[in-house]
């Protein structure tokens, strides 16, 4: 069983009246990327202070590595590295060395210090940009170079507080591939995000967060599992009769058949091939069809049904 | 760690364009605006008295008692410099064609013999003194009228100590007479330590979680907060030290205006100046917390330190202390110009010493208090 | 009508800076006004120094020269018994001069010892310091004179008082009858404005153009479709009508202050302010070309206007820069509002309206109009390089 990096017990955050983080528990195992996904204003960033020691907690506690996480634990904090959600570069350094300047904060040996900054750059795409100062690059490649920054030191564990907001398609899959492969190469990942797509795609297991709490937790396909609708099949029949209703709703795992304009939408409950059984009935009872669509739950689905509310709202 | 952030501090501070132009760059600029402005009357003081422009019309025919007077106070001797430069008219409408001060004469005595008339242009100093010399010459007239009236045995002492110079009333003297011109300058170099102020409040941004992102990163890091704190402070302590000694070299070898200091010295003041400007930065950042003010209070706190130490008038710094010098005591610019006028005034006596002690003071006072406020903590938010 | 609004609300982030100029303006400005201004008489009045007295004598005859210094001059209290502070007090012109009688000052004179009898503190040798003197040398040389002649402490006392005060009807005539003896209220307070008002005027209207000269913001302008020249006249009308406001409000503001001040040549000196307005809004137009940045606007314009205060007369009068350096000044036009200032104020009221007033105001016009072709050159070259 792999041992726990990160543990947060009960965590309590408020601000005056307004609770930002609700008795809020977390389990990061070694060599997860574990993704925190949630709505803006959920409690995500002000998880991430906490777990950082930045801001003060009003109950819980937080162990990284087994030990309590403190201001002063530079220990722990040697560590971590952090990608923050705004770029945190120095504008008047360039790349090259505001990399260096955030790895010597962590990386004492100059040698080793050098290497791993040229392998940050590299690892970022950012080795031919490294004597461009931070106003003179794009959007994308300044995150590229933020995260530079966060990982250069080759932390043990790392934390992404949503790094890819404003960031293009292109820069975005970069960014995750190598996300990717700092996982691979050992690193544990807290990633928090409210695109579900990159959660979903990214994450070994996730975290959903609403209004400061834990509610729900699971790999993607174990959250999309507790959902009651698996797959909504949706498909063009022109001459529909009450009898094509019935026989459908007799199908196994469709529990649920209603018009929707010139479409038949099937909601079913699980099962597997369930448009396989459906097509088969259509062409075996000589039933005309049109167009036909399947579509599996999201992490989305997952969210409007514990929280009635859709996560991009 | 703490050499290379300071060099990477000091990379940052050199390559900020806008510390480098108000820093640097902007004092350089009044400098020379000062030099272009005062530059004349700090090597020709206006206010020193120079002989007036008089004209002298005899009416009465005859060389006269007063013309004589005159003429003695028209010439250099031990006892006085000339008083008076006369030129003589024939007649009263002859003079009255230069009487028009800057230019032509400041004021005509017309000497009938009996009476002196003076006619000046317009009321002022010049117009007090050349009629004073007429009150002097008609006192000794009405003394000397008394004492043979009154003691005419004595008559002949009286008129012998008419004439001598008693030297009742003596200057003291305090050595060095530097320009009060200087003065623009002290507080010009006051001014310039005190915009530390910004490298510091900047520097506290980039280092506190509570301001910046790159500050959450700062202590997210191993790094002990007040190291870093301790490294940029003397990065921008070096870089305004610099710039305050190339000020000074600019002001004492290109504009040739000495401060009758040992340059050695002058840059020892300015750098422990900046050293204040940097540490009161420092005790801003750790107060402030609102990020817009972080712009605001420095610049207000250094221009009306400046201003209350005499950087657009000179003579506020002297009205302060004449009616609340508790007041110049806590102003840091009021205390470096003292310290720096003094020097050059007086030389190295104990209020010198004073206003390096309270500066010293202020400087530990203010590192202290900040190390207190910004030692790594938590934040109630961010 | 969108730009002109923004532009004029744009200007309410500057109001700390347009308060802090004003109060500078008010409270600078209208001091060294006061102290500078003087007006014309006919009538002789003599200048009476403030003195500092500390009398450690205590005496009948310290006493008696305090009473005359009291009857003829402005005595007051030099707040501190230590010399160098007293030294200090008199170099800043926080009085013009210190006397100090030292104990036995009395004694001193009755024995006929009279050198140093009395000590001084003067800022060098300045007029206030020979006058000072010499009354108070002449004072006291009487009383001893009086003293050796054989008369008593009292009588001598007493006979050189009543001599110095009866003195004071000598014949004096005062022709004072052209106004370029004197600098008016207004003609000084109008002066210190040069710098107070390009600064006000370089440093807002450069910020409001600022905002829409930024990149993004006149890039989403362009295409909004409204028409080339209705933006650009309708930026140029937002940054004419705050300068207007501003320079307006400043008039405004020295004619309240200057209300106990009769001079009917006020409009005369209007008209150069507004000349000035033009300098200011040329200047800040061609600012805003080099920059768009808040910071680097406060610092060119500080750079700039207070550079040519120095150099054109409105800190230092003219009369103490070198000739060099006023022929430098022939090209900067903070020189040709200071010398149309000088113009109106040595002038007849009904003789300012002329060539030499009109030229003056052209010369500030044209002056304007350079700063303006300079940031067009400047923007169109940005824009032809994409800087």
């Amino acid at each position: 069983m792999s041992t726990s990096v990160v543990a947060i017990d009960n965590l309590v955050k408020r601000y005056g009246d307004k609770v930002a983080v609700d008795h809020f528990s977390l389990d990061v195992k070694e060599g997860e990327i574990l993704g925190l996904l949630g709505p803006n204003g959920s409690g995500k960033t002000t998880t991430i202070n906490c777990l950082l020691a930045l801001l003060k907690y009003d109950k819980g506690s937080v162990t990284i590595f087994g030990k309590e996480m403190k201001p002063e634990s530079y220990d722990i904090k040697s560590e971590i590295g952090v990608v923050m959600q705004n770029v945190a570069v120095v504008e008047t350094l360039n790349v090259y060395e505001n990399v260096d300047f955030f790895c010597g904060l962590y990386i004492k040996d100059k040698a080793l210090r050098k290497k791993y900054v040229e392998e940050a750059l590299e690892f970022t795409g950012l080795t031919e940009y490294k004597k461009y100062k931070p106003m003179k690059l794009s959007g994308g490649l300044l995150r590229r170079l933020n995260i530079a920054c966060g990982i250069a030191h080759k932390p043990k564990l790392i934390i992404f507080d949503e790094p890819t907001v404003a960031v293009d398609p292109q820069s975005r899959n970069a960014i995750l591939e190598g996300i990717r492969k700092i996982n691979k190469d050992g690193a544990t990942i807290i990633y928090t995000s409210h695109y579900m797509e990159e959660v979903e795609e990214l994450c070994t297991r996730i975290v959903i967060m609403d209004h400061g709490r834990n509610v729900a937790s699971g790999t993607a396909k174990e959250l999309k599992s507790s959902l009651v609708n698996r797959e909504t099949i949706r498909i063009g029949i022109p001459n529909r009769t009450d009898k094509i209703f019935a026989d459908i709703k007799e199908i196994n795992h469709v529990y649920k058949v209603k018009e929707d304009g010139e479409d038949l939408v099937i909601k079913c409950d699980g099962g597997e091939h369930n448009l396989v059984h459906v097509l088969s009935y259509l062409t075996d009872n000589n039933i005309p069809f049109g167009h036909v669509s399947t579509q599996l739950p999201t992490l989305n689905d997952v969210f409007l049904e514990i929280t009635g509310k859709e996560l991009r709202d | 760690m703490f050499g290379r952030m300071f060099i990477y501090k000091l990379k940052e501070l050199v390559r900020n364009r806008f510390l480098i132009g108000w820093n640097f760059l902007f004092p350089l600029v009044l400098a020379t605006a000062f030099y272009l402005g005062f530059g004349n009357m700090i090597k020709d003081d206006p206010d020193s008295f120079k002989a007036i422009d008089v004209g002298y019309v005899n009416t009465a025919g005859e060389d006269t008692n007063f013309h004589k007077v005159i003429g003695e106070l028209s010439e250099e001797t031990s006892d006085h410099a000339d008083i008076l430069n006369v030129s003589e008219y024939t007649s009263e409408e002859e003079a009255m064609k230069d009487l028009k001060g800057e230019g032509g004469i400041y004021g005509i005595y017309v000497d009938d013999g009996n009476e002196i008339k003076t006619i000046v242009p317009f009321n002022g100093y010049r117009a007090t003194a050349l009629n004073q010399i007429v009150r002097e010459y008609e006192n000794k007239i009405t003394l000397i009228g008394n004492i043979a009236k009154d003691h005419p045995e004595n008559l002949d002492t009286a008129l012998e100590l008419v004439t001598k110079d008693m030297n009742i009333a003596k200057e003291y003297d305090f050595g060095s007479g530097i320009s009060l011109y200087l003065q623009y300058f002290f507080a010009l170099i006051a001014m310039a330590s005190l915009f530390g102020s910004w490298i510091s409040t900047e520097m506290i941004e980039g280092m506190c979680a509570n301001h910046t992102e790159k500050g959450k990163r700062f202590e997210c890091a191993p790094v002990s907060k007040l190291m870093s704190i301790a490294s940029g402070v003397l990065a921008g302590a070096s870089m305004q030290a610099v710039s305050n000694a190339i000020v000074v070299i600019y002001i004492e070898y290109v504009l040739k205006i000495k401060f009758g200091i040992p340059l050695w010295n002058v840059i020892l003041i300015t750098t422990l100046g900046s050293g204040l400007g940097i540490s009161m930065g420092v005790l801003i950042g750790a107060l402030v917390k609102n990020k817009r003010l972080f712009d605001i209070i420095p610049i207000v706190f250094s221009m009306t330190c400046s201003f209350c130490s005499g950087l657009m008038w000179d003579q506020i710094r002297q009205m302060i202390q004449a009616n609340a010098p508790i007041l110049n005591k806590i102003n840091p610019a009021a205390l470096l110009v003292d310290c720096l006028y003094t020097r050059a005034t007086y030389g190295t006596i104990d209020v010198y010493y004073q206003d390096i002690g309270i500066m010293s003071i202020m400087i530990i006072g203010a590192l202290t208090i900040s190390a207190v406020l910004l030692r790594r903590r938590r934040y109630v938010s961010l | 009508m969108s730009v002109f609004n923004a532009m004029i609300i744009s200007l309410k982030a500057y109001v700390i800076t347009i308060l802090v100029y004003f109060l500078l303006f008010a409270v600078v400005g209208n001091m060294q006004a006061k102290a500078a201004s003087s007006e014309k008489s006919n009538i002789f009045e003599e200048v009476v120094i403030s003195v500092a007295v500390t009398d450690n004598d205590n005496t009948g005859l310290s006493k008696a020269l305090v009473d005359y210094l009291k009857e003829t001059q402005n005595v007051v209290d030099p707040k501190t018994d230590d010399l160098r502070t007293m030294n200090d007090n008199v170099r800043f012109s926080i009085y013009d001069y210190a006397l100090i009688i030292p104990q036995g000052f009395e004694d001193k004179i009755l024995s006929g010892d009279t050198e140093g009898a009395v000590s001084y503190i003067v800022p060098g040798t300045t007029a206030s310091q020979f006058l000072l003197t010499e009354k108070i040398d002449n004072y006291l040389s009487d009383v001893v004179i009086y003293l050796k002649s054989g008369y008593s402490k009292d009588e001598a006392i007493k006979l050189t008082h009543d001599q110095m005060i009866d003195l004071s009807d000598t014949h004096v005539v005062v022709m004072d009858n052209d106004d370029n003896n004197h600098k008016s209220f207004y003609a000084s307070m109008f002066s210190f404005n040069g710098y107070t008002l390009m600064m006000l005027l370089c440093v807002c209207c450069a910020c409001t153009w600022s905002v829409m000269k930024d990149r993004n913001v006149s890039e989403r302008i362009a295409v909004s479709g409204m028409h080339f020249f209705t933006r650009n006249a309708a930026a140029v009308g937002a940054v004419l009508t705050i300068g207007f406001a501003i320079t307006s409000l400043v008039i405004v503001v020295v004619r309240i202050m200057g209300r106990g001040n009769v001079d009917d040549k006020f409009m005369y000196y209007a008209l150069d302010v507004y000349a000035l307005m033009t300098v200011g809004i040329g200047m800040a137009y061609f600012i805003c070309s080099i920059t768009v940045s808040d910071n680097l606007i406060n610092m060119i314009a500080n750079m700039i206007v207070l550079s040519m205060s120095f150099l054109c007369g409105i800190f230092v009068d003219a009369q103490f820069l070198s000739e060099s350096i006023l022929k430098v000044a022939h090209f900067l036009p903070l020189y040709w509002y200071a010398r149309a200032l000088k113009f109106i104020n040595d002038t007849k009221v009904d003789q300012i309206l002329g060539g030499q007033f009109i030229t003056y105001l052209v010369i500030e016009v044209l002056f304007a109009l350079v700063f303006f072709a300079a940031g067009m050159v400047i923007s169109k070259k940005k824009e032809q390089y994409a800087v």
